[in-house]
């Protein structure tokens, strides 16, 4: 094989390590709630993989090439989501929480991809340490355990730059240094950040410390797994639905900009053009569904149609997840506007998933010169945002990258069709976990779960995550002859 | 005569605008016709009725169960008929990225003196296939008027056969067998009949459909008597029709879809956003641009791996342009958007989420009636069906129509 080996399973190695280290926290919480028997299928996991994983680091020999390619990044990434997942379903399945494999596999992938996506039917039964766990992942996932590799690559030796090109989400127009591992520790320095603040202001509303963390975990992340069956509707309070609203809405930009905001330099985050695409479009949403929702006499107050509207929105294009209202009982259009909404997703460079505002805006700008030229056909036009020249081979990138979420959507729902549910739920899953939401429509809906299909289905919408949270390339392009080819 | 084709551009608009003005200046005469007849009291459902048969989407406002007059039936399949001839006539004036493809491109691609001659081809060929199915049905014992209708109203792609007008297996065969051979380019058969086989053979775009039409007849057919939805005589008489109604996106029914397993369900729903050849009446995005599509999806996936590579795109054993290309993906951008607008505007009338999905498809690849979903198309209210006209006329253009507004000059 022609991959560069020695640095890949260091890498591979130092993932699983870190997968372990990370389950230490969900084990001292399942001390502290008195849950031995969790606490010790923790243990069993993670001790050898911290073992394990330091040994083969240690024993593997640094090599004499440690210069990553391409095709080595897209390994690197499409395998450590795989093994991550694989890895993190074993507390379920030794707890017995999740004994099956294909759901434990699809319980860790939805978490790590921040999908939200869930099989169990009923949540509140779970013990602590195993929903800290199942809520945790999506922390983990929400900024990439990837991201925080590349800062600690430099102790492996190893430059991190063809790594990020697989994992950042989708095109930037900012970079905020020029190195990789700074960039890293900056944008992750961020995420703690906001992700202490909004424990503390979940608390200030009387929230228990561990319904806040998960709830964070969940809300920073873009997850949308809770710990209660009525998800954040639970909690029946206008101040928390607020303060998780606001704090979907954030982990839903372009965490570059927080960098500017923190420079003092503010208004260059309110000129930038996907930023105003994004709040527009939730006004504009929020301002429709509720509207519709009064219309149809769903709620007869403004101020409830408002309350679930904006929750909601927000919930689905920041693809998190969380539920106060039930989106799939409410009238037609405010459904579709929900499933453009889960199309749509959060900005570049958040924890969002779906297709990305900025290529949207660059999809519609790319048609609006298709006509043109259709009239005008010796007219150059370049594609402008925010007075930045797009170059044509990223156009191309998007115009590829839009046609073949649309076919993985259209194809996925054929395959998924198989298990024989109707149309509804097999599009409602397939859409719900390529764009990383959590709940679809029909028989996979908010008040659902997706225990109904089958293994092999769950294992493929499983796949469908991971390749959607990583911009379906990194993982689509390992069945390609092209990459398995030296020669091509 | 010289000094227009000289300016293209003009061309292309002035033969868009006289395009749209007698698609409008036929639907208020036919419009005319049925509110005159007092068939369809409301002027808008008289112009949606219109719409729907000159855009041979074939979706009637009319109750299925109402009694129609003869004339009536015929004048409907008449006037899918005049759609299909219409889209040929605008085919020969404008030569969108699909159809420059074609094998007739050299011939075709300038507007002047060979659009006469090339419209004479088309029409031949048009007319040729009309007549030999109107005979071939009146031979499987179908009645004169019955056979008319269905032979109209196939041809072109419009999709409302009368119910009980065909007589058994024999004619639903023949239905079939005009279906594809609606979809199949035109200009192929004026070099079948001349003889000039080598263009046929070159066709990279009519095998991929024959390829598209078995593979997607036998997975139905098997679906459907795997699942036991029929006997396995039904599956394949039922499983074949509908197949090749949506492929060849006519959109006759003469089966219950909406029962049928969903895995089938889909399949279909999805064939018919595929279409048929290019410069053939089937409507949807076409197989040519599917082929070039697939084409740069994996050129894409190259290009992620080799950054400096530079591939070419070859169809029809000709290679493809690279701003052609570059305009088909975005065409089939456009076509994305437009259809999710379609089912955000279907979705106020619709009583489910998937008829959403479905009705803006039927609307925009000019299917019509088999993928109608849950709707009943006689409750949906005035302001509804004059929008989804617009959708059935943009759907049938390819899409220019949309160009008009967004361009200043």
């Amino acid at each position: 094989m022609h991959l560069n080996r020695k640095p890949i399973v260091k890498i591979l190695f130092a993932v699983m390590a870190l997968v372990g280290t990370s389950m230490l926290l969900p084990l001292a919480v399942s001390l502290i709630y008195g849950e031995t028997k969790v606490a010790l299928c923790f243990a069993v996991v993670c001790v050898p993989m911290i073992v394990i994983g330091l040994l083969v680091i240690k024993i593997v020999p640094k090599g004499d090439n440690t210069t990553l390619r391409m095709r080595d990044g897209f390994f690197i990434v499409a395998m450590a989501w795989v093994i991550m997942s694989v890895l993190g379903g074993l507390p379920f399945m030794i707890s017995g929480s999740i004994p099956n494999f294909f759901d434990a596999f699809f319980e860790t992938a939805s978490g790590f991809t921040t999908t939200g996506s869930t099989i169990v039917a009923n949540i509140e039964i779970l013990p602590k340490g195993i929903l800290f766990w199942r809520s945790f992942t999506h922390w983990l996932g929400g900024m990439g355990v990837l991201v925080l590799t590349i800062a600690l690559l430099p102790m492996l030796g190893i430059g991190g730059q063809k790594i990020m090109r697989a994992e950042t989400t989708g095109p930037t127009l900012d970079k905020i240094s020029v190195t990789v591992n700074d960039s890293a520790r900056r944008l992750y320095t961020i995420y703690l950040g906001v992700t202490i603040l909004e424990i503390i202001f979940l608390m200030l509303g009387g929230v228990s410390l561990f319904d806040a963390s998960t709830h964070t975990f969940g809300t920073v992340g873009t997850g949308g797994l809770s710990t209660y069956n009525a998800s954040v509707g639970a909690f029946h309070s206008v101040y928390v639905e607020m303060v998780i609203t606001v704090f979907m809405l954030l982990a839903g930009i372009n965490f570059n900009l927080y960098h500017f905001v923190l420079t003092g330099r503010p208004g260059q985050m309110l000129r930038d053009t996907e930023f105003r695409t994004y709040i527009g479009i939730i006004f504009g949403s929020t301002a429709f569904v509720s509207v519709m929702l009064l219309i149809h006499n769903y709620y007869d107050t403004i101020g409830k149609a408002l309350r679930y509207a904006v929750f909601q929105v927000v919930s689905i294009i920041t693809t998190t997840g969380f539920g106060t209202d039930d989106f799939d009982t409410w009238p037609i259009p405010c459904r579709i506007v929900m499933f453009l909404l889960m199309v749509i997703g959060g900005c570049a460079s958040s924890t969002g998933g779906g297709v990305k505002v900025i290529r949207i805006i660059l999809s519609l700008k790319i048609i609006r010169r298709a006509a043109d030229i259709k009239l005008r056909p010796n007219a150059v036009k370049p594609i402008k945002i925010g007075g930045k020249t797009i170059d044509e081979n990223t156009l191309a990138a998007v115009k590829s990258f839009m046609i073949l979420y649309a076919l993985t959507i259209a194809l996925g729902t054929v395959v998924v069709a198989l298990n024989g549910f109707d149309l509804t739920t097999s599009l409602g899953s397939v859409i719900a976990c390529v764009s990383n939401i959590g709940p679809g429509f029909g028989l996979v809906g908010p008040s659902c779960n997706f225990i109904l299909f089958s293994g092999p289905i769950k294992f493929l919408l499983a796949m469908f995550m991971i390749a959607g949270r990583l911009e379906l390339y990194t993982i689509f392009i390992m069945f390609t002859r092209t990459f398995w080819n030296e020669n091509r | 005569m010289k000094e227009k084709r000289q300016k293209g551009t003009l061309g292309i608009k002035t033969a868009l605008l006289g395009s749209m003005g007698i698609f409008i200046v036929l639907s208020l005469i036919s419009m005319a016709v049925y509110l005159a007849s007092g068939t369809i009291s409301d002027p808008f459902r008289a112009l949606f009725e219109s719409v729907s048969a000159f855009t041979d989407t074939g979706l009637s406002v009319l109750a299925k169960d109402a009694a129609l007059p003869a004339w009536l039936l015929i004048f409907r399949s008449f006037c899918q008929w005049i759609g299909g001839a219409m889209l040929l006539a605008f085919f020969a004036l404008i030569f969108s990225g699909s159809d420059i493809l074609a094998p007739s491109t050299a011939s075709f691609y300038r507007l002047g003196i060979q659009f006469r001659a090339s419209l004479k081809r088309l029409f031949l060929v048009y007319a040729a296939l009309t007549v030999s199915m109107f005979l071939l049905l009146l031979a499987t014992g179908c009645t004169a008027a019955d056979s008319l209708c269905a032979a109209l109203s196939t041809v072109s792609t419009g999709g409302s056969i009368p119910a009980g007008a065909l007589k058994g297996g024999l004619s639903e065969t023949v239905v079939v067998l005009f279906m594809i051979l609606t979809s199949i380019s035109y200009p192929l058969y004026y070099y079948a009949v001349k003889g000039r086989t080598e263009k046929i053979d070159k066709s990279s775009e009519l095998n991929v459909f024959i390829g598209i039409v078995i593979a997607s007849c036998v997975i139905v057919c098997a679906t459907l008597a795997i699942n036991g939805t029929y006997d396995i005589r039904h599956s394949i008489e039922y499983g074949c029709f509908q197949t090749i109604s949506n492929l060849s996106t006519t959109g006759h029914a003469i089966a219950d879809i909406s029962a049928w397993p969903s895995f089938a369900q889909s399949v279909i729903f999805l064939l018919s956003f595929a279409g048929g050849c290019s410069m053939s009446l089937a409507g949807g995005v076409r197989i040519v641009r599917l082929i070039v599509i697939l084409r740069i999806i994996s050129r894409s996936f190259t290009v992620r791996i080799h950054p400096k590579a530079v591939i070419s795109t070859k169809v029809n054993k000709k290679q493809v342009p690279r701003h052609l290309a570059a305009r088909m993906s975005a065409y089939l951008m456009t076509c994305i958007l437009f259809y999710l607008i379609g089912v955000f505007v279907v979705s106020f009338e619709s009583p489910d989420v998937i008829s959403c999905f479905t009705m803006s498809a039927a609307l925009i690849t000019s299917t019509g009636p088999a993928l109608a979903g849950n709707i009943v198309m006689s409750d949906v209210s005035a302001v509804s069906l004059l929008l989804w006209s617009v959708f059935m006329i943009m759907g049938r253009l390819e899409l220019y129509a949309l160009f008009i507004p967004s361009s200043r000059s």
